[in-house]
């Protein structure tokens, strides 16, 4: 049996039980909306099976994370140089196996066919892993792997994870079922669906995008080189750390785009910050709803993204500045502890940059024809084979043909224009007193009026304080 | 890629697509834009079939139209499990919805 046959044979399986819904009934208790149903196993034979299928489940969990582990670090030095996301599934999967109650089954159990279907294809999922470790070892299969094997093998891994994550939490309801990681309650992960072990699921997902997109073998820049796709987390918290964590990461990643479908990605980061800037903002100045630049920008990146829907093509341009502006932000960041007003102005004025460099690349873009439009398709006129193929019409985008595209970056490149705030001291910037500061110091002042004669000055006048906002003048002794 | 597969991918871009222009809150049209952004990244994009715009009239009716278009990619030699995947990211994308519709009602 191969990595291939034994890989194949736990997809289906897994892709099987991906389609059993109502997780209960599948393991002989009644269905919950059919009333005439009687139940097929009494609640003691589903807790039976159900640790049955604990088992099983065990065993391909250790599977995945020995898998990972030898991918990860075949050495076994701890010295691996994979990218982060695989390192993190991997150790995610190392814990959860750690915290997993389970046993593995014995021979008898792997060897009796039951009469359910939900616990037959785990039990073909478990004898299809334990094959696969009696008649091959798995260092000598990864060891001389090329990288696009490797790649494939961990998408797999990846994507079967997944596939264990979202089976455990359908298994809610089952009796005596305990949870990958030992977890009791589901973890809230607020703009999603809650689920039990959701840092494990958080990895898998992340690695899969990550890995979907190593498998772009045209994924080049303009140079030649090839380059890693972009992609983030699945979402951000709805908070300034995610906001700005976002921005961060859009920003290290943004002169890495290979091609316009990427693209898209970059533009839903950038909806997704402005979207929470605009929450902010109206938080914080307590004006909902009013038109503001972040709701502006967002309103221009959504229809970005919409209009970027079917277009493809090599990226314009490689934006190299970009590093410039990421290491701008990532001094931002450290600075940032709590959202003030101009945290937002400093927000604001990096992602102005940021509007810039993506106006540019998209009309760069359409300007050399570098992106394409598929609207519609037409039927072959010769059959091949006897049959008659259709086809996408790629259109090339330019400046006469814009669907929604170029007319929506002309909008962010004037807002990127009119809307930069004025620079403040790179230092000091985003603190608020300082700011207040700066902002009084550059006001205009007031020409003194002259009333006494240059002979005899009178009394000075006593100097003033000025009062500002958020800054208490020291006072030294009472 | 066959005349009748492009069309199925083209329709379950085409309904994924009409789920997330008429979602009604910024949380769920971006949990519909990640399931469209993975349907793509299931496909070479050079390859991509077009997806035609869809007006929204009745979410329940689109969600059910994008659903049976995603799992009718199975009969197109598409992975089991990768179906069983998207569609779990666009059930999550739906719950999404009905429970923030459900909070702010």
């Amino acid at each position: 049996m191969t990595y291939g046959s034994v890989t194949h044979e736990l997809r289906e399986r897994l892709g099987r039980l991906l389609y059993y819904r109502s997780a209960r009934s599948w393991f002989g208790a009644a269905h919950p909306t059919r009333n005439d149903q009687t139940p097929a196993k009494t609640p003691e034979q589903q807790a039976e099976l159900s640790h049955l299928v604990q088992k099983y489940r065990y065993e391909v969990l250790a599977h995945l994370e020995h898998t990972a582990r030898l991918l990860v670090d075949p050495t076994g030095d701890g010295r691996s140089r994979m990218p982060s996301e695989l390192r993190q599934l991997s150790a995610r999967l190392t814990r959860t196996v750690e915290t997993t109650p389970g046993e593995r089954p014995t021979a008898e159990e792997l060897g009796t066919a039951s009469d359910l279907p939900l616990v037959e294809a785990w039990r073909g999922a478990a004898v299809a892993v334990v094959v696969e470790r009696e008649f091959v070892d798995p260092a000598a299969t990864f060891e001389d792997l090329s990288q696009s094997e490797r790649v494939t093998a961990f998408k797999d891994t990846a994507d079967l994870t997944r596939a264990l994550v979202i089976l455990d939490d359908r298994y809610d309801l089952v009796p005596e079922w305990r949870h990958l990681g030992d977890y009791h309650q589901r973890r809230a992960n607020p703009p999603e669906r809650s689920t039990y072990n959701t840092g494990l699921n958080n990895a898998a997902g992340r690695a899969s995008r990550f890995l979907a997109s190593q498998w772009q073998s045209f994924a080049v820049d303009n140079r030649g080189h090839s380059t890693r796709r972009y992609h983030g987390p699945a979402t951000y918290t709805p908070t300034v750390a995610g906001a700005l964590r976002a921005l961060h990461d859009s920003l290290l990643k943004l002169d890495k785009f290979p091609h316009a479908q990427a693209l898209r990605t970059l533009l839903r980061v950038q909806y997704e910050i402005s979207a929470h800037g605009a929450a902010l903002r109206a938080t914080l100045t307590r004006r909902r709803g009013a038109p503001d630049y972040f709701t502006e920008r967002a309103a221009v990146y959504w229809r970005l993204t919409r209009a970027t829907k079917n277009i493809s093509g090599k990226l314009g341009r490689s934006a190299g500045e970009a590093l410039q502006t990421s290491r701008k932000a990532a001094e931002i960041l450290k600075d940032v502890d709590d959202v003030s007003r101009d945290e937002l102005r400093e927000i604001q004025r990096v992602l102005t940059g940021i509007d810039r460099q993506i106006a540019r690349i998209i009309h760069t873009g359409a300007h050399t024809a570098a992106y394409v439009a598929c609207q519609r398709k037409v039927i072959d006129a010769t059959a091949r084979a006897g049959v008659r193929k259709a086809r996408p019409v790629w259109e090339r985008i330019d400046v006469t043909t814009p669907p929604g595209l170029l007319d929506a970056t002309a909008v962010l490149d004037d807002l990127a224009q009119r809307s930069t705030p004025r620079p403040t001291p790179p230092r000091m910037g985003n603190r608020p007193a300082f700011t207040a500061l700066v902002q009084e110091e550059s006001l205009p002042r007031l020409k003194r009026v002259h009333t006494t004669s240059r002979e005899n000055p009178g009394i000075p006048p006593a100097p003033r304080l000025q009062s500002s906002p958020g800054h208490q003048p020291l006072i030294d002794g009472p | 890629m066959e005349a009748r597969e492009m069309n199925a991918w083209a329709q379950a871009r085409a309904w994924v697509g009409a789920l997330c222009e008429g979602a009604p809150d910024l949380v769920a049209r971006l949990a519909y834009m990640d399931v469209e952004l993975d349907v793509d990244a299931l496909l070479d994009p050079m390859d991509l079939p077009p997806a035609a715009d869809i007006q929204d009239t009745d979410r329940r009716a689109t969600y059910r139209c994008a659903y049976d278009a995603l799992t009718t990619l199975a009969a197109h030699g598409v992975d089991q499990m990768t179906i069983g995947l998207v569609v779990d990211s666009l059930e999550r994308a739906w719950e999404t919805e009905q429970a923030s519709q459900g909070g702010a009602g």
